[in-house]
């Protein structure tokens, strides 16, 4: 729940909503309480200037002390009234309060007093009434003494306006912020709904159905990639998994062979009483059989080693001639049987191989090109160094291989038409040499006349230094 | 009677034509589809044992062009393959049976029992004429309640008589179905065993079941 896109995109939201709605909310309440300060500074500028020029006027004509006593008296509207928040009065350079508007003199109360410079000076102080007020006190010259006027504003309007604005704010913000929270909840469902679809579609495909794949169109951009991968990984797990399947089916139907033989030989032989040499034979011919199943669950084993990678190849420096002369001491005994002529020549190469593997690999193919020879055959190997590259060909004298068949003979369990019945093998041979020398960064070519020989050649990185 | 085997795999062949053999079956063996074939055409067998994987010609191929040629000798595919689509199409080709390797060699032998009786009357593995039982599972043959011991090819001669019941069969007949090629064999060697028969199924007994059928052959009848 709390580790879900959905959530996280929630909790993102509102922080970053929270945040600046915050933001703005105190940037507004600012601007509009200087804006309403500044409103009403010059508001009362505007009334001190009145209230100077009043007394300018009346200056003119000399009549400046009973225009003082005018502006304590005679003030109409809002001055006239007891505490009605609006004031004024004029204070002589002495400190004596000359003038005082009705409003402050009706309830016996003063501004505070200050003298004023020219210049006009803006304060908030408390007024009457224990009211917080805006004060302005500003200073003029006349003929009798300099005067400083003051005239002083209730605050009280401003800090309701500004109260309900805070109020409306503080009901607004959380209902905007639920309101949106469960929005961005529902459309964030609403947007992941392709991922869940997605994953029904991914969590349908079995090992069953490998070979279904999901529909990229009408895929969001988003999800598209993720499809594009999924369906690639979805052909090569597909193409493993029948690789898999056909081998697996392959070595049991090569099993299956030996297998018959074992069990004809058995059932046969028991079904009658015979002599002890007779039983002594069908032994022999079982375990004959036996060996050869062995060979081939051995070759199985190798090869899905060398699939799974768990085989460690040892790699040594070592003369490929070296190898090579190991391999053909091996197979004499069998070229002798055979009537068959072995050579070797050439300027030798140094390598950097494992030992066993490649020795498992120029065994394979010098055998075959003694199995599949002709009598009084012969087999050449030459081992040179080329191109930064070692070379062994063998060369026989053979049965060859038909055209369309040398592509296949490194295919698992593929036995050349004529070898079968002929040659017993298990078709995993040289599917072995194939991938122990790619293992090693080489390759193996071959060429083949059919009924006159075939030659392997197997081309190694040199390591010459 | 005789079977003819097409396998490649040379020592399973040689175990299973022992077997047969030992059954008192005669048996021939081909090593890949080619010779297969032109042995079925060649030589009368009364049933084939077919691999599907061979050399040559492989043994569908083989199955099918012996179908085409008119040879209706039943098939009994063998092969390593169990697949059922293999299955299916090896009987759609023309097999009659099919059995999947490695295989119980008895079952081998019950089936080929099964397929040579195709052709006939016969509906179990004990044949009835007369009084007379012939058990061709075990071999074992009764008149009465009287138990009859008769070698290998007496038995086989029987067997191939019983099969073919009520039907006249010449002497090379006989000799196709009953004895290896590379016997010497002349038509008087039938005549001889005959004669071993006669004396120990019908001798004894009043109602005489083999006939001789002047100048075509012999006949096993009940009436």
């Amino acid at each position: 729940m709390f580790n879900s896109i959905k959530f996280k995109l929630v909790i993102w939201f509102l922080v970053v909503f929270s945040v600046f709605f915050t933001g703005m909310e105190i940037f507004l309440y600012t601007r509009l309480e200087s804006l309403v300060v500044s409103l009403a500074d010059e508001h009362l500028k505007a009334e001190t200037m009145m209230l100077a020029n009043l007394m300018a006027v009346e200056e003119e004509h000399g009549q400046i002390e009973m225009e003082l006593a005018e502006l304590s008296m005679a003030a109409s509207g809002v001055y006239a009234e007891k505490f009605s928040g609006h004031y004024y009065q004029i204070v002589a350079s002495d400190g004596r309060v000359l003038v005082r508007s009705p409003s402050l003199s009706l309830g016996n109360a003063t501004l505070p007093v200050m003298q004023g410079t020219s210049e006009a000076v803006y304060s908030t102080v408390i007024g009457p009434d224990n009211e917080e007020v805006r004060l302005i006190t500003q200073s003029f010259k006349f003929s009798i003494d300099t005067l400083t006027f003051q005239a002083a504003e209730s605050f009280e309007e401003t800090h309701r306006l500004l109260s309900s604005f805070k109020n409306i704010v503080l009901v607004i913000f959380p209902a905007v912020f639920i309101i949106c929270g469960f929005g961005v909840f529902i459309m964030a469902g609403w947007a992941l709904r392709p991922i869940k679809s997605f994953t029904a579609k991914v969590g349908q495909i079995t090992e069953e159905n490998l070979s279904e794949r999901i529909e990229e169109r009408g895929v969001p951009a988003e999800l598209k990639p993720l499809a594009h991968n999924f369906n690639t990984m979805l052909g090569r797990l597909e193409g493993s998994f029948s690789r898999q399947k056909q081998f697996l089916s392959d070595a049991s139907h090569e099993l299956r062979t030996p297998t018959s033989i074992i069990k004809s030989f058995c059932d046969v032989t028991l079904n009658k009483e015979r002599s002890a040499a007779d039983y002594k034979e069908a032994i022999r011919r079982v375990g004959d059989t036996v060996n050869r199943m062995c060979d081939i669950i051995n070759r199985i084993l190798v090869i899905s080693r060398l699939d799974a990678k768990t085989i460690q190849f040892k790699p040594s420096r070592m003369d490929l001639m070296d190898l090579m002369k190991d391999v053909l001491k091996l197979m004499e005994p069998s070229c002798a049987s055979k009537g068959i002529r072995i050579t070797i020549d050439g300027k030798g190469a140094v390598i950097k191989g494992d030992r066993e593997g490649l020795t498992e690999v120029f065994t394979n193919i010098v055998e075959n090109a003694i199995k599949y020879n002709k009598p009084d055959g012969s087999v050449d190997i030459s081992v040179s160094e080329s191109g930064g590259r070692a070379v062994v060909t063998v060369e026989d004298t053979g049965i060859g291989i038909s055209e369309g068949e040398t592509e296949k003979i490194f295919d698992r369990f593929y036995r050349v038409d004529a070898s079968r019945g002929v040659t017993v093998g298990s078709g995993l041979g040289l599917s072995i040499v194939k991938t122990i020398v790619e293992a090693h960064g080489g390759r193996i070519e071959v060429k083949s006349e059919f009924g006159k020989g075939t030659a392997f050649k197997v081309l190694l990185p040199s390591n010459a230094d | 009677m005789r079977i003819l085997l097409v396998e490649d795999e040379k020592d399973l062949a040689a175990i299973i034509k022992q077997g047969l053999e030992e059954e008192g079956y005669i048996v021939d063996v081909a090593h890949d589809g080619e010779e297969g074939l032109y042995m079925s055409e060649n030589y009368s067998a009364d049933a084939v044992i077919l691999d599907i994987m061979l050399p040559v010609m492989d043994g569908l191929t083989m199955l099918s062009t012996m179908r085409k040629k008119g040879i209706n000798t039943p098939v009994i595919l063998l092969t390593a393959r169990d697949a059922l689509i293999d299955k299916i199409k090896g009987l759609d080709t023309g097999a009659d049976d099919y059995l999947t390797k490695p295989f119980v060699f008895d079952e081998l032998l019950a089936r080929v029992r099964s397929l040579l009786r195709r052709k006939t009357d016969v509906k179990e593995a004990v044949i009835r004429i007369a009084d007379m039982e012939i058990n061709t599972a075990n071999h074992e043959v009764r008149r009465g309640e009287r138990l009859i011991t008769l070698s290998a090819k007496e038995y086989a001669l029987l067997e191939y008589l019983a099969y073919k019941k009520n039907i006249v069969v010449s002497r090379s007949d006989i000799i196709e179905h009953i004895y290896h090629e590379d016997s010497e064999m002349d038509s008087n060697v039938v005549d001889v065993y005959i004669n071993y028969l006669r004396n120990k199924i019908d001798k004894d007994f009043k109602k005489k079941l083999i006939h001789t059928v002047r100048g075509a052959g012999y006949i096993l009848k009940d009436e």
